[in-house]
């Protein structure tokens, strides 16, 4: 049963890659054969520079024409029905790009989208010179100053990504880069990302930078700097803020009873 | 003329391929030419990009790596290799006016002339295609002097906060808007 479906899956798959046009091929002058799967990160020598792996993919650190860029691969879930792990793959790495597009445009520093390959499900950025918020925290190395700056700022930023109906979903300090050349902050990661007006979706992206940020009785005091810089910047601050209040005392998901 | 060597553009990913590109300036035969391209009857075969509302080589180089990766792939949108170079140029999956946007039109008097893989030979006949038309030395310089920045912001429709100081360019934008184009 599960063989026959699985088989039929392939076929499927099969079926979607057109024939090789050979009047085409006949027109380049190179002679390479072109029923071989290419693959890009290979060639491009990333499987030699993995910087990470997590549950959903591996990021790798690559060239790309001529820039430093990273690699952001979504590998295949084997335990999930190949039709819907390739449906499910496609929608996120298209929530991904679009999120990081979209927080651009309402004024975010995001690494700068390079190329979408549909293909091999990843996603090539700019590589983004800096330590995580995570990494700073954890060292201790920040001056009261520094903190007050940067949760303001980020602060700011997640306004913006609210007002502008962009939830981020994984709003934890290792998503959080300063940059090394200006110490700007970079909000990376949006393969949580969602478009949202809904409090409620604010309320628990909010909750869930709380309980990142504040690991440290000196990082506490970071996050009242975010909550007053959101409140100064964010037109609907105040829903957004009774929300936080509401999934603070029960967590992040919503109850089932009642 | 016997001083001038073509631009040719490389690809980390297809270490076997490369981009001749030559940017025209005086072309005063667009019209028969792209009669011979539509005819195609054009030899040898190259993509003839409108320079005026690409952003940079930067730009072309991305729009030419879609390309290859889409051919080694059989995964092409447009008939020819070349053609998809023309058609990822543009930020809108609407091939024709891709095509017309960013390939050259019969009244051009600049044209930016590519050809993957291209020989010697091929060299000289794209070099020959224009006759009377100046090949420029600089092909960055030269694209940078003809771009047309209003028609790089109405095709590309570039953010006002995304172009900002410290969050990104306007080639950043371009560069976001060729390469995930697909999935938008």
């Amino acid at each position: 049963m599960t063989a026959t479906a699985k088989r039929k899956a392939s076929e499927v798959v099969d079926d979607a890659v057109p024939p090789t046009t050979t009047a085409e091929a006949a027109t380049t002058t190179t002679t390479t054969t072109t029923t071989k799967v290419v693959d890009l990160i290979k060639n491009l020598g990333g499987y030699d520079n993995m910087i990470s792996q997590g549950a959903e993919g591996r990021v790798f650190a690559v060239t790309f024409l001529g820039k430093p860029a990273i690699v952001k691969q979504r590998f295949e879930k084997t335990y999930r029905h190949p039709i819907l792990d390739k449906k499910l793959t496609k929608s996120r790495l298209n929530m991904e790009a679009r999120g990081m597009m979209r927080a651009r445009k309402l004024g975010v520093i995001t690494p700068t989208l390079y190329y979408v390959d549909t293909h091999q499900a990843a996603i090539y950025m700019e590589r983004v010179d800096g330590a995580s918020l995570k990494e700073l925290i954890r060292a201790g190395a920040m001056t009261e100053e520094e903190m007050r700056d940067v949760g303001e700022e980020i602060g700011r930023v997640v306004a913006a990504m609210h007002d502008g109906g962009l939830i981020h979903g994984d709003l934890t300090t290792s998503n959080i880069l300063l940059r090394a050349r200006d110490q700007k902050v970079v909000v990376i990661d949006f393969g949580l990302a969602h478009n949202s007006i809904i409090p409620e979706d604010k309320g628990v992206d909010l909750y869930v930078l709380e309980r990142a940020i504040t690991v440290t009785h000196r990082s506490a005091a970071m996050f009242e700097h975010v909550m007053a810089a959101y409140k100064q910047h964010s037109r609907q601050w105040s829903a957004s803020f009774n929300k936080f209040a509401e999934v603070r005392m029960r967590g992040r998901k919503r109850s089932m009873i009642g | 003329m016997s001083s001038f060597a073509p631009t040719v553009l490389k690809f980390e990913a297809f270490p076997d391929r490369n981009l001749t590109v030559i940017l025209f300036k005086d072309v005063t035969n667009a019209k028969d030419v792209l009669d011979k391209l539509l005819a195609r009857t054009l030899e040898p075969e190259v993509a003839l990009v409108n320079p005026r509302p690409i952003q940079s080589l930067f730009a072309l180089r991305l729009a030419a790596h879609k390309a290859l990766a889409s051919r080694e792939r059989n995964a092409l949108t447009t008939r020819t290799l070349h053609s998809e170079l023309v058609y990822n140029l543009s930020a809108s999956k609407h091939i024709t006016e891709g095509l017309r946007r960013f390939g050259m039109d019969d009244a051009s008097d600049v044209v930016l002339a590519c050809r993957f893989d291209a020989s010697d030979a091929d060299a000289a006949a794209m070099l020959a295609m224009f006759p009377g038309a100046v090949p420029v030395n600089d092909v960055e310089d030269g694209m940078a002097a003809l771009r047309d920045d209003a028609l790089v912001k109405k095709y590309y429709k570039p953010g006002e906060l995304e172009c900002k100081e410290g969050i990104g360019s306007v080639e950043d934008a371009v560069m976001s808007r060729i390469g995930a184009r697909d999935v938008l």
